[in-house]
Protein backbone atom coordinates (compact mmCIF):
# COMPACT_ATOMS: atom_id res chain seq x y z
CA UNK A 1 0.00 0.00 0.00
CA UNK A 2 1.31 3.47 -0.85
CA UNK A 3 0.34 7.11 -1.13
CA UNK A 4 -1.88 6.64 -4.21
CA UNK A 5 -5.20 8.52 -4.42
CA UNK A 6 -8.04 6.01 -4.71
CA UNK A 7 -11.27 6.69 -6.57
CA UNK A 8 -14.48 6.80 -4.47
CA UNK A 9 -15.31 3.13 -5.08
CA UNK A 10 -11.77 2.04 -4.17
CA UNK A 11 -11.94 4.19 -1.05
CA UNK A 12 -15.14 2.53 0.13
CA UNK A 13 -13.77 -0.94 -0.66
CA UNK A 14 -10.58 -0.13 1.27
CA UNK A 15 -12.49 1.14 4.31
CA UNK A 16 -14.68 -2.01 4.34
CA UNK A 17 -11.68 -4.32 3.94
CA UNK A 18 -9.66 -2.69 6.73
CA UNK A 19 -12.54 -2.63 9.22
CA UNK A 20 -13.51 -6.21 8.41
CA UNK A 21 -9.97 -7.65 8.64
CA UNK A 22 -9.36 -5.80 11.92
CA UNK A 23 -12.49 -7.35 13.42
CA UNK A 24 -11.39 -10.82 12.30
CA UNK A 25 -8.05 -10.30 14.03
CA UNK A 26 -9.77 -10.24 17.43
CA UNK A 27 -10.59 -13.95 17.22
CA UNK A 28 -7.22 -15.16 15.95
CA UNK A 29 -5.55 -15.85 19.30
CA UNK A 30 -8.73 -16.40 21.30
CA UNK A 31 -7.83 -20.02 22.06
CA UNK A 32 -4.62 -19.22 23.96
CA UNK A 33 -6.23 -18.01 27.23
CA UNK A 34 -8.60 -20.99 27.13
CA UNK A 35 -5.66 -23.42 26.84
CA UNK A 36 -3.56 -21.69 29.50
CA UNK A 37 -6.34 -21.50 32.10
CA UNK A 38 -7.74 -24.89 31.15
CA UNK A 39 -4.48 -26.82 31.47
CA UNK A 40 -3.41 -24.90 34.60
CA UNK A 41 -6.70 -25.69 36.34
CA UNK A 42 -6.62 -29.37 35.34
CA UNK A 43 -3.02 -29.95 36.48
CA UNK A 44 -3.50 -28.14 39.82
CA UNK A 45 -6.83 -29.88 40.46
CA UNK A 46 -5.37 -33.33 39.83
CA UNK A 47 -2.40 -32.47 42.07
CA UNK A 48 -4.78 -31.45 44.89
CA UNK A 49 -6.86 -34.60 44.37
CA UNK A 50 -3.82 -36.90 44.33
CA UNK A 51 -2.12 -35.18 47.27
CA UNK A 52 -5.18 -35.25 49.49
CA UNK A 53 -6.18 -38.76 48.43
CA UNK A 54 -2.78 -40.18 49.31
CA UNK A 55 -1.97 -38.18 52.47
CA UNK A 56 -5.35 -36.90 53.80
CA UNK A 57 -3.53 -33.61 54.56
CA UNK A 58 -5.76 -30.56 54.11
CA UNK A 59 -2.65 -28.48 53.45
CA UNK A 60 -2.92 -29.66 49.84
CA UNK A 61 -5.90 -27.33 49.42
CA UNK A 62 -3.56 -24.32 49.53
CA UNK A 63 -2.43 -25.50 46.12
CA UNK A 64 -5.65 -24.06 44.66
CA UNK A 65 -4.03 -20.64 44.88
CA UNK A 66 -1.44 -21.82 42.36
CA UNK A 67 -4.13 -21.56 39.65
CA UNK A 68 -4.22 -17.73 39.43
CA UNK A 69 -0.45 -17.48 39.89
CA UNK A 70 0.45 -20.02 37.19
CA UNK A 71 -2.36 -18.81 34.92
CA UNK A 72 -1.23 -15.19 34.99
CA UNK A 73 2.40 -16.24 34.54
CA UNK A 74 1.29 -18.22 31.48
CA UNK A 75 -0.60 -15.22 30.11
CA UNK A 76 2.46 -13.02 30.70
CA UNK A 77 4.79 -15.55 29.07
CA UNK A 78 2.62 -15.83 25.95
CA UNK A 79 1.99 -12.10 25.48
CA UNK A 80 4.51 -11.89 22.63
CA UNK A 81 2.94 -14.88 20.86
CA UNK A 82 -0.53 -13.39 21.33
CA UNK A 83 0.70 -10.12 19.83
CA UNK A 84 2.93 -11.65 17.16
CA UNK A 85 1.06 -9.79 14.39
CA UNK A 86 1.18 -6.56 16.34
CA UNK A 87 -0.70 -5.24 19.32
CA UNK A 88 -4.29 -4.10 18.94
CA UNK A 89 -6.96 -3.43 21.53
CA UNK A 90 -10.59 -3.27 20.50
CA UNK A 91 -13.71 -2.45 22.52
CA UNK A 92 -14.50 -6.20 22.29
CA UNK A 93 -11.14 -7.09 23.89
CA UNK A 94 -11.91 -4.65 26.69
CA UNK A 95 -15.43 -6.01 27.22
CA UNK A 96 -14.20 -9.61 27.39
CA UNK A 97 -11.31 -8.87 29.71
CA UNK A 98 -13.64 -6.92 32.04
CA UNK A 99 -16.10 -9.81 32.10
CA UNK A 100 -13.34 -12.25 33.13
CA UNK A 101 -12.02 -9.83 35.77
CA UNK A 102 -15.51 -9.58 37.30
CA UNK A 103 -15.92 -13.37 37.24
CA UNK A 104 -12.48 -13.86 38.78
CA UNK A 105 -13.34 -11.44 41.60
CA UNK A 106 -16.66 -13.24 42.21
CA UNK A 107 -14.85 -16.60 42.24
CA UNK A 108 -12.31 -15.22 44.74
CA UNK A 109 -15.03 -13.86 47.04
CA UNK A 110 -16.88 -17.18 46.92
CA UNK A 111 -13.65 -18.99 47.73
CA UNK A 112 -13.09 -16.74 50.76
CA UNK A 113 -16.73 -17.20 51.83
CA UNK A 114 -16.27 -20.97 51.71
CA UNK A 115 -13.77 -20.68 54.58
CA UNK A 116 -16.59 -19.30 56.74
CA UNK A 117 -19.52 -21.45 55.61
CA UNK A 118 -19.45 -24.66 53.52
CA UNK A 119 -20.37 -23.86 49.92
CA UNK A 120 -20.53 -26.04 46.78
CA UNK A 121 -17.44 -24.15 45.66
CA UNK A 122 -16.38 -26.29 42.70
CA UNK A 123 -19.90 -26.31 41.26
CA UNK A 124 -20.11 -22.52 41.63
CA UNK A 125 -16.70 -21.97 40.02
CA UNK A 126 -17.72 -24.12 37.04
CA UNK A 127 -20.90 -22.08 36.68
CA UNK A 128 -18.95 -18.79 36.75
CA UNK A 129 -16.31 -20.00 34.28
CA UNK A 130 -18.96 -21.57 32.04
CA UNK A 131 -20.80 -18.25 32.00
CA UNK A 132 -17.55 -16.50 31.08
CA UNK A 133 -16.87 -18.92 28.23
CA UNK A 134 -20.45 -18.66 26.92
CA UNK A 135 -20.50 -14.84 27.09
CA UNK A 136 -17.04 -14.57 25.45
CA UNK A 137 -18.16 -16.93 22.67
CA UNK A 138 -21.31 -14.89 22.09
CA UNK A 139 -19.37 -11.61 21.93
CA UNK A 140 -16.66 -12.79 19.55
CA UNK A 141 -19.14 -15.00 17.64
CA UNK A 142 -17.24 -18.24 18.25
CA UNK A 143 -20.09 -20.63 18.79
CA UNK A 144 -17.82 -23.44 19.96
CA UNK A 145 -16.88 -21.46 23.08
CA UNK A 146 -20.55 -20.59 23.66
CA UNK A 147 -21.62 -24.23 23.41
CA UNK A 148 -18.68 -25.34 25.59
CA UNK A 149 -19.68 -22.78 28.23
CA UNK A 150 -23.27 -24.00 28.35
CA UNK A 151 -22.13 -27.64 28.37
CA UNK A 152 -19.88 -26.80 31.33
CA UNK A 153 -22.79 -25.16 33.18
CA UNK A 154 -24.98 -28.23 32.56
CA UNK A 155 -22.21 -30.65 33.58
CA UNK A 156 -21.83 -28.77 36.88
CA UNK A 157 -25.02 -30.58 37.94
CA UNK A 158 -22.84 -33.69 38.28
CA UNK A 159 -21.55 -32.22 41.54
CA UNK A 160 -24.97 -32.99 43.02
CA UNK A 161 -24.23 -36.69 42.65
CA UNK A 162 -20.54 -36.88 43.62
CA UNK A 163 -19.27 -35.92 47.07
CA UNK A 164 -15.90 -35.43 48.73
CA UNK A 165 -12.48 -35.11 47.17
CA UNK A 166 -13.56 -37.04 44.06
CA UNK A 167 -15.42 -33.88 43.01
CA UNK A 168 -11.96 -32.74 41.87
CA UNK A 169 -12.06 -35.35 39.10
CA UNK A 170 -15.39 -33.99 37.85
CA UNK A 171 -13.98 -30.46 38.08
CA UNK A 172 -10.92 -31.35 35.99
CA UNK A 173 -13.02 -33.28 33.44
CA UNK A 174 -15.39 -30.34 32.97
CA UNK A 175 -12.46 -27.95 32.42
CA UNK A 176 -11.16 -30.38 29.79
CA UNK A 177 -14.51 -30.33 27.98
CA UNK A 178 -15.24 -26.65 28.53
CA UNK A 179 -11.86 -25.04 27.81
CA UNK A 180 -9.08 -27.35 26.62
CA UNK A 181 -10.90 -29.29 23.87
CA UNK A 182 -12.60 -26.20 22.34
CA UNK A 183 -9.27 -24.34 22.64
CA UNK A 184 -7.47 -27.02 20.62
CA UNK A 185 -10.27 -27.21 18.03
CA UNK A 186 -10.10 -23.43 17.50
CA UNK A 187 -6.30 -23.60 17.37
CA UNK A 188 -6.53 -26.30 14.67
CA UNK A 189 -9.08 -24.29 12.69
CA UNK A 190 -6.93 -21.15 12.91
CA UNK A 191 -3.83 -23.05 11.76
CA UNK A 192 -5.77 -24.38 8.75
CA UNK A 193 -6.89 -20.85 7.87
CA UNK A 194 -3.29 -19.58 8.21
CA UNK A 195 -2.02 -22.35 5.92
CA UNK A 196 -4.65 -21.50 3.29
CA UNK A 197 -3.80 -17.79 3.27
CA UNK B 1 -23.54 18.05 -5.66
CA UNK B 2 -20.10 16.56 -4.95
CA UNK B 3 -18.67 17.32 -1.55
CA UNK B 4 -14.92 17.97 -1.27
CA UNK B 5 -12.82 15.02 -0.06
CA UNK B 6 -10.41 15.70 2.80
CA UNK B 7 -7.01 15.60 1.01
CA UNK B 8 -5.35 14.21 4.10
CA UNK B 9 -7.58 11.15 4.14
CA UNK B 10 -7.76 10.85 0.37
CA UNK B 11 -4.62 8.73 0.20
CA UNK B 12 -4.67 4.95 0.16
CA UNK B 13 -2.35 4.40 3.11
CA UNK B 14 -3.63 7.17 5.37
CA UNK B 15 -7.22 6.11 4.70
CA UNK B 16 -6.33 2.50 5.53
CA UNK B 17 -4.72 3.56 8.82
CA UNK B 18 -7.71 5.69 9.84
CA UNK B 19 -10.11 2.88 8.84
CA UNK B 20 -8.25 0.48 11.13
CA UNK B 21 -8.03 2.94 14.01
CA UNK B 22 -11.73 3.84 13.75
CA UNK B 23 -12.66 0.27 14.75
CA UNK B 24 -10.15 -0.24 17.58
CA UNK B 25 -9.17 1.55 20.77
CA UNK B 26 -5.49 1.44 19.91
CA UNK B 27 -3.09 -0.41 17.62
CA UNK B 28 0.67 -0.51 17.45
CA UNK B 29 2.97 0.19 14.52
CA UNK B 30 3.58 -3.53 13.80
CA UNK B 31 -0.16 -4.21 13.58
CA UNK B 32 -0.73 -1.26 11.24
CA UNK B 33 2.22 -2.29 9.05
CA UNK B 34 0.95 -5.89 8.82
CA UNK B 35 -2.58 -4.84 7.96
CA UNK B 36 -1.63 -2.20 5.40
CA UNK B 37 1.42 -4.08 4.05
CA UNK B 38 3.18 -0.71 3.80
CA UNK B 39 6.90 -0.22 4.24
CA UNK B 40 7.98 0.93 7.70
CA UNK B 41 9.38 4.20 6.32
CA UNK B 42 6.29 5.14 4.35
CA UNK B 43 3.95 4.20 7.20
CA UNK B 44 6.00 6.26 9.61
CA UNK B 45 5.76 9.33 7.36
CA UNK B 46 1.99 8.95 6.91
CA UNK B 47 1.45 8.48 10.66
CA UNK B 48 3.35 11.71 11.28
CA UNK B 49 1.08 13.55 8.83
CA UNK B 50 -2.04 12.20 10.55
CA UNK B 51 -0.64 13.17 13.92
CA UNK B 52 0.24 16.69 12.77
CA UNK B 53 -3.35 17.09 11.55
CA UNK B 54 -4.58 16.05 14.99
CA UNK B 55 -6.34 12.97 13.61
CA UNK B 56 -4.35 10.48 15.68
CA UNK B 57 -2.13 10.48 18.75
CA UNK B 58 1.05 8.47 18.86
CA UNK B 59 2.48 7.17 22.12
CA UNK B 60 5.92 5.65 22.50
CA UNK B 61 6.26 2.96 25.12
CA UNK B 62 7.73 -0.44 25.83
CA UNK B 63 6.47 -4.02 25.69
CA UNK B 64 8.93 -5.64 28.10
CA UNK B 65 12.26 -4.50 26.67
CA UNK B 66 10.93 -3.94 23.15
CA UNK B 67 9.92 -0.41 22.13
CA UNK B 68 6.30 -0.07 21.04
CA UNK B 69 4.65 2.77 19.14
CA UNK B 70 0.92 2.85 19.76
CA UNK B 71 -1.60 4.89 17.79
CA UNK B 72 -5.15 5.88 18.60
CA UNK B 73 -7.66 8.00 16.74
CA UNK B 74 -8.78 11.35 18.18
CA UNK B 75 -12.25 12.90 18.16
CA UNK B 76 -11.06 15.16 15.33
CA UNK B 77 -9.98 12.05 13.41
CA UNK B 78 -13.38 10.42 13.92
CA UNK B 79 -15.15 13.52 12.72
CA UNK B 80 -12.85 13.81 9.69
CA UNK B 81 -13.51 10.15 8.86
CA UNK B 82 -17.28 10.66 9.20
CA UNK B 83 -17.20 13.66 6.88
CA UNK B 84 -14.97 11.78 4.42
CA UNK B 85 -17.43 8.84 4.21
CA UNK B 86 -20.32 11.30 3.84
CA UNK B 87 -18.47 13.02 0.99
CA UNK B 88 -17.74 9.66 -0.67
CA UNK B 89 -21.46 8.90 -0.69
CA UNK B 90 -22.10 12.07 -2.69
CA UNK B 91 -19.79 10.73 -5.43
CA UNK B 92 -21.23 7.22 -5.46
CA UNK B 93 -24.89 8.15 -5.10
CA UNK B 94 -25.17 11.82 -6.22
CA UNK B 95 -29.00 11.79 -5.94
Amino acid sequence: MNDKRPNPHESLALITEMISSTRQHVTQQAHIPFLIWGYTTIVVTLAVWYGYKTTSQEAWFWLWYAIPVVGWLGMFATRNKRHADGYVRTPIDRAISHIWVVLAVVALVVTIASFIRPLPILMMIIMFMGSGAAISGLIIRMHLFTIAGFVGILLSLLFLFVQGIDQCLIFAAIFLVMMVIPGHIIQYQQSKVSCNV
Amino acid sequence: MFKPLDPLLHSELRLAVISILISVEEADFVFLRNKTKATAGNLSVQLDKLQQAGYIVIAKGFNGKMPRTTCRITDAGREAFRLYVEALRSYIDPS
